[in-house]
């Protein structure tokens, strides 16, 4: 071979390898994606990102998951078509939940994919959630799947819920603010917004939960049988003052005993969680259940919120 | 491309047994190693897959996913390239790693705008043309001569630190990898545009730095067969280059080659030399007895207390350590700065200066003979600094054992699913994370690190005996050194087995 010849040759090798090395990947992927799936099969890859708190459509990946905010997914499906869902992660550990659907729950660990394929009978929108505490944007881990029967246009998006958007970024207050604004900032920035709504009005539905939606907890001072705006004050002054049992034998608020019973429930639930109660006890787990916050919040923390439950006026109708 | 005409056939080797003692003339135990040597192809066909590769790891850097353990850029560069290239490819192939490297590829290629042949120069028309002649080859762009005061290790040593001390990133963050490793790519390719040959590799990129040190251990080196042959050569082709290879890119005079430092393996000399007098040695253990400068003292000081940083840092119990290494994870400046402080302190003062005052001690005690000076501090610093070859490139094999034990599982997952798209190629993809015999990683530490610890010592009484003539001045010059390497690897066994 004629050096000429040779150094062409390895031009050419180079080229090639470049190419090669570069392209490759995305010419297999491309393969691989729909390997094995019936013709016609749709894929769509929900990626969660807890830095984000959403699983998102977009591609994640090492170049743009670091300075992007990815938005929510909201896959629209077809009636009667299959799809393959791949469920990934880019950072920690999530669970893929969308049990309307009959999808999941699905565990995504970081770097791994998962393929679930779903051909929808039903029509309509139905929420999917994170169903594995992920960070603190966790509880926002929302979204919705819309299922439209082929040929029609799907419905518009549910607007994000006020109060809800970046929760977890929600600015504290200074050092030495009543009590009721630091719990007003807990509520927010720990995210428990995100299922008891915006000032505590509920209304969040949980597929297959007893009551159907998350309770409010506005009007908690009806249930402590604080029915006098004093009153209340009282309670929440104590509260700030560091505890609700000294004021036991020095108030005259009405059934005072009862007041504090309920007090010690509502922290018990905050500090333990409960369990969503199922309506269908055949049908699966409600996505939504009221975690533990023992350790994660302090006594102190705790008698925040309930301060700030406690200036809530109750829902209108209730 | 052009030939010198009539060019001479291939060179036979010297005849002889010309080995040197304690060598084993690999040319001559096996030709078709010599054949392979003298292919002006040989090292075009080792880099070129190795350039794929690389840009096979830039791209998952980029597109694949950002999980660190599951992208092949983190796993196969920081942990199963790391761990070859110290634990294999340096302490038994010296610069090997040199000879396949991608990151001067496109430098080199545009420096003699040619990937396999040479451009010879007839000695009598070495005038006119394009590009710049230097010696008999001809090569394109600016080819400056690298600035003298440059022209050593320092700039690598602070390089090589200032990378180090950003370790927590690159080993997590995809992305970081990649900025990493295409600086490398772009750095070496200006630099070929404007300086010399492989001035990148010599003086600039950071991984050559601790490659020159740790290669003076390796078991294998190019060297002159015959040096009478040498002596009375008349053609030098090895370092002017001719019609088979290159002049030797990296600068040097292989004829004069003494140490593996500054050598990468290349076989352009193997290629030019016109008696076939270059060849490959396998030999003991750390042969090459010396170090020349206080920036060669300071890389052995730097890969110690490296080593001994990050057996701290990610072998330790304390978690804020790895916290503070961890910047961008964690957001804690005052805490990353604190780390960052105290590794270049380490690095840069404490562990010099300790060694200098210990030198200073052994120097007093060994006093001189009535009539005689002692020998001058730098000499017996620099002659006691060489144990650190040994004990560094121990300490650095000790440190990334356990690494690839606990974490070569990644290796296995990557394999199949290089990017973290969800493919699975071999079937290894979904293989669960299983740390490799971990009951065994102490005793292994050790083993490693009394082997670096009896090397260092008998390098040390080597240099105390060169120096202080005489059994008990050695013994007392060579003491204080000999108790403070001891103290650092029964540090390094308080880390590792508690």
């Amino acid at each position: 071979m004629s050096d000429k010849s040779l150094e062409a040759a390895a031009t050419a090798t180079t080229a090639l390898v470049i190419a090669a090395a570069i392209g490759a990947p995305f010419w297999y992927q491309r393969r691989q994606l729909h390997e094995g799936l019936p013709p016609g099969t749709r894929v769509i890859t929900l990626t969660a990102v807890a830095s984000s708190g959403h699983w998102t459509e977009e591609a994640v990946n090492g170049e743009n998951y670091w300075r992007r905010d990815f938005p929510a997914a909201r896959p629209v499906l077809t009636l009667g078509q299959p799809t393959a869902i791949r469920i990934a992660s880019s950072d920690v550990t999530h669970v893929f939940y969308a049990p309307a659907l009959g999808i999941g729950p699905i565990e995504a660990y970081p770097g791994h994919v998962r393929e679930t394929i779903v051909t929808p009978s039903k029509a309509g929108v139905f929420p999917y959630y994170c169903t594995a505490f992920c960070g603190n944007p966790h509880f926002g881990m929302r979204g919705e799947i819309a299922v439209e029967p082929a040929g029609q246009a799907a419905p518009p998006p549910a607007p994000v819920a006020p109060g809800t958007k970046d929760y977890w970024e929600a600015p504290q207050p200074p050092a030495g603010a009543p009590l009721t604004e630091r719990g007003k900032w807990i509520f927010l920035e720990r995210g428990c917004v995100t299922c008891h709504g915006e000032g505590g009005r509920g209304g969040v539905q949980n597929f297959n939960y007893a009551r159907g939606a998350v309770p409010a907890l506005a009007g908690i001072s009806d249930r402590m049988m604080l029915y006098e705006p004093e009153d209340v004050k009282t309670v929440v002054t104590a509260l700030a003052k560091g505890s609700l049992d000294a004021l036991a034998g020095k108030t005259d608020i009405p059934h005072f005993e009862i007041a504090l019973s309920q007090y010690h429930a509502i922290r018990a639930v905050i500090q333990n969680g409960s369990v969503s109660a199922k309506k269908d006890p055949t049908g699966p787990t409600p996505p939504l259940q009221m975690p533990t916050w023992a350790g994660r919040l302090s006594d102190r923390d705790i008698d925040a919120v309930i301060a700030y439950l406690l200036t809530l006026p109750p829902p209108a109708g209730a | 491309m052009s030939a010198l005409p009539h060019a001479a056939p291939a060179p036979q080797p010297t005849p002889g047994p010309k080995v040197r003692s304690g060598r084993i003339d690999l040319f001559l135990r096996f030709p078709r190693l010599r054949w392979l040597a003298e292919r002006r192809w040989f090292q075009f066909a080792v880099v070129l897959p190795n350039l794929g590769l690389f840009l096979l790891f830039l791209s998952a850097g980029l597109f694949g996913t950002p999980v660190g353990n599951r992208n092949i850029i983190i796993v196969f560069v920081w942990i199963l390239w790391w761990f070859l290239l110290i634990s294999a490819l340096v302490p038994f192939t010296s610069r090997i790693w040199c000879t396949v490297c991608p990151f001067p590829f496109f430098g080199e290629w545009a420096q003699r705008r040619a990937l396999v042949q040479v451009r010879a120069v007839d000695p009598k028309k070495k005038k006119g043309g394009p590009g710049v002649v230097i010696g008999r080859n001809r090569y394109f762009g600016k080819n400056l001569k690298w600035p003298k005061a440059l022209s050593n290790i320092w700039l690598q040593n602070i390089g090589f630190l200032a990378l180090c001390t950003f370790s927590a990133l690159f080993l997590t963050r995809p992305i970081v990898s990649v900025i990493v490793l295409g600086s490398l790519f772009v750095i070496a390719t200006v630099l070929h545009l404007v300086y010399r040959q492989r001035t990148f590799c010599s003086y600039v990129c950071p991984v050559s730095g601790f490659l020159s040190l740790f290669s003076m251990a390796s078991m294998t080196e190019v060297r002159p067969r015959d040096l009478d042959v040498c002596q009375t050569c008349t053609d030098k082709g090895c370092l002017a280059g001719s019609d088979k290879g290159w002049g030797c890119p990296w600068l040097i005079y292989p004829s004069k080659l003494e140490r593996n430092n500054y050598c990468g393996l290349c076989m352009e000399c193997v290629k030019a030399c016109p008696h076939g007098n270059m060849t490959v040695n396998l030999r003991p253990f750390l042969s090459d007895g010396w170090l020349k400068g206080y920036d060669e003292s300071y890389k052995a000081f730097i890969m110690l207390s490296l080593a001994l940083a990050y057996s701290v840092i990610y072998l330790g119990p304390w978690a804020f350590l790895k916290d503070w290494a961890n910047i961008a994870e964690k957001h804690d400046w005052a805490g990353f700065f604190t780390y960052a402080g105290a590794l270049w302190a380490l690095a840069l003062v404490v562990l010099p200066g300790t060694y200098y005052l210990v030198v200073r001690l052994g120097r007093s005690l060994a006093g001189a003979p009535a009539g005689t000076t002692a020998p001058p501090t730098k000499d017996v610093f620099l002659g006691f600094a060489h144990p650190l070859v040994p004990l560094g490139l121990l300490a650095w094999v000790a440190f990334s054992f356990p690494l690839m034990l606990v974490n070569g599982s990644y290796i296995l997952q990557v394999l199949s699913d290089p990017f973290g798209w969800g493919w699975d190629l071999f079937h290894t993809a979904h293989v669960a994370w299983t740390p490799v015999v971990p009951w065994w990683t102490p005793y292994i530490q050790v083993a490693l690190l009394l082997t670096g610890l009896f090397f260092a010592l008998r390098s040390g009484a080597r240099h105390a005996r060169r120096l202080f003539p005489g059994g008990a001045r050695a013994l007392r010059a060579f003491a204080p050194v000999a108790l403070l390497l001891g103290g650092i690897v029964a540090g390094f066994f308080t880390l590792y087995v508690g």
